[in-house]
């Protein structure tokens, strides 16, 4: 009798673990950060370190999580979605060559048809023997990149050997409408697909996989990001992020002082959304769903869409 | 001695920068034009590169938060109000007040006289005008505000409601239905053209009803 005493905290314990362990987490509105003067179109992450593409000031300023500024790089024409990488790629300073061999901030310059990079306060170009026309976003992953070129409708895609081009401009499944943003993950490029109102999932040899989105009344999908678990499309005009699942069915759809939104990017627990218009930082942060559902009558993130 | 020689080599190379700046001035025409809509700044700023391409214009300058657009262009051209306000509406841009400089220090501007319009005539209407973004808004209520006897126009974004006040004796519903269908936007009785459709920037492609 004793002994079956002793059992019974050890197994409420077991069973409480195995549920906080299994509890559903959502993302929950943390805070909005002011960005002074800066109207941010693109995120990327050096470690901690947060750098902001600010097209309509041209140039890339780097911010706490307060908003301030830290230092700013002026003189880019209009730099868009950009990204931290570290890939052996052919460069220029305009006077000679040479290949990078480190990690360096790759900025696609929308104006200027061309894809900076900056290490320190060097700056050089990425020398690629095709013509863009108004990058609009870029994703390095090791050795690879892929940059969304807004206004041929394609992807242009350097596998580590050799650039590939995929897509057309077209409505259809693997056509694109003025993509806007990529990004390359293990085995897939996934693409923000702006006026088409979706993103599309391509194999690394540009065959076209899946779309998701179609059906959840994107008034221009702009920025997407991919987490070991997610996919987080902007919805621009309609003032939204959806969240993804892998399956590519909706998990959560976040409204809370999002206005315009061009990117997101995950940093820890935290989900970083950029507001271009109002100039802000939109911060949500992983949470247990089961908390919230007290008071999900009141809050707007709470439209669930488990298809 | 040295010292005045290479004070007036300085004052001498200045006056031959600013003589050479004010003679390139003189040869070009200035433009500023006042456009609505700037709202999707993939759009504006692929507006700003295209009229970057154009033969002979340079200094193109726009302010993606005042809608400031600026340009300069050769003065021998002659590049008229009109062939301009077209050109900005052409790149889709919806141009509001124009300013051109010319190389000669006249200045010409767009700016109407406007017509007062008697109140006791104004009507109500509502009209559905088909259309997706802010840059769709800044388009439609210029393109009605700018007929004839319209007091007002203000067009919601998510219902695609126009509603304007109007002096029906000089602009009429059907008027108002044909202008906008020129500017690219359908209504219910009224389509636009495909070319002009066709010609909106990629945000305003708003889905077409059969």
């Amino acid at each position: 009798m004793k002994k079956f005493l002793y059992l019974i905290p050890i197994v409420i314990g077991i069973i409480s673990c195995e549920e906080k362990e299994t509890m559903p987490q959502e993302w929950q509105f943390e805070k909005v950060v002011e960005l002074d003067g800066v109207n941010p179109i693109g995120v990327a992450l050096d470690g901690n370190d947060i750098f902001l593409s600010d097209g309509d000031h041209n140039r890339i300023v780097k911010v706490d999580l307060d908003g301030e500024i830290l230092f700013s790089m002026e003189n880019f024409e209009r730099p868009m979605h950009i990204d931290f990488g570290e890939a052996d790629m052919e460069i220029t300073d305009k006077i000679s060559t040479s290949i990078l061999k480190e990690r360096a901030l790759f900025i696609p310059e929308y104006g200027r048809d061309s894809i900076a990079i900056m290490r320190d306060n060097k700056r050089d170009y990425l020398i690629i023997n095709d013509s863009l026309d108004a990058p609009a976003g870029i994703s390095v992953y090791d050795n690879e990149i892929a940059i969304a070129d807004f206004y041929n409708n394609r992807i242009l895609y350097y596998n580590g050997s050799e650039w590939i081009s995929f897509g057309k401009e077209g409505k259809a499944a693997g056509d694109f409408y003025y993509p806007t943003d990529v990004q390359i993950t293990v085995d897939n490029i996934f693409v923000a697909d702006a006026y088409n109102n979706r993103g599309q999932v391509f194999d690394k040899t540009g065959r076209f996989l899946a779309q998701f989105g179609k059906d959840e009344n994107f008034n221009a999908a702009t920025g997407i990001y991919v987490s070991d678990n997610e996919i987080f499309l902007t919805d621009f005009e309609n003032n939204r992020v959806l969240v993804f699942g892998k399956d590519y069915t909706v998990k959560q759809i976040l409204k809370t002082n999002i206005d315009k939104p061009t990117d997101v990017i995950v940093l820890d627990q935290q989900l970083l959304i950029t507001n271009y218009r109002k100039g802000e930082l939109v911060i949500f942060k992983l949470g247990d769903k089961l908390i919230k559902e007290k008071s999900k009558s009141e809050d707007p993130e709470h439209e669930n869409h488990n298809h | 001695m040295k010292n005045t020689i290479f004070i007036a080599t300085i004052i001498f190379g200045l006056f031959a920068f600013a003589k050479a700046d004010a003679q390139t001035k003189k040869d070009r025409d200035q433009f500023e034009v006042q456009v609505d809509g700037l709202g999707c700044p993939f759009c504006a700023y692929g507006l700003e590169k295209k009229f970057k391409e154009f033969k002979g214009i340079k200094d193109v300058k726009i302010e993606i938060e005042t809608g400031d657009f600026s340009f300069s262009y050769p003065a021998s051209k002659n590049l008229t109000m009109d062939a301009v306000v077209e050109q900005v509406k052409k790149a889709g841009y919806t141009p509001n007040l124009a300013t051109i400089t010319r190389a000669n220090g006249a200045v010409e501007t767009n700016a109407k006289e406007t017509v007062a319009i008697k109140q006791g005539n104004l009507t109500n209407s509502e009209l559905y005008v088909n259309g997706k973004c802010g840059m769709c808004k800044a388009r439609i209520e210029k393109t009605v505000s700018d007929l004839p006897g319209v007091a007002s126009a203000t067009w919601d974004v998510k219902t695609g409601m126009l509603t304007l006040e109007h002096d029906t004796s000089l602009t009429t519903k059907k008027a108002v239905a044909n202008a906008v269908a020129n500017a690219g936007h359908d209504t219910k009785t009224v389509k636009s053209d495909g070319a002009t459709y066709d010609a909106l920037p990629a945000c305003c492609h708003y889905k077409r009803t059969k």
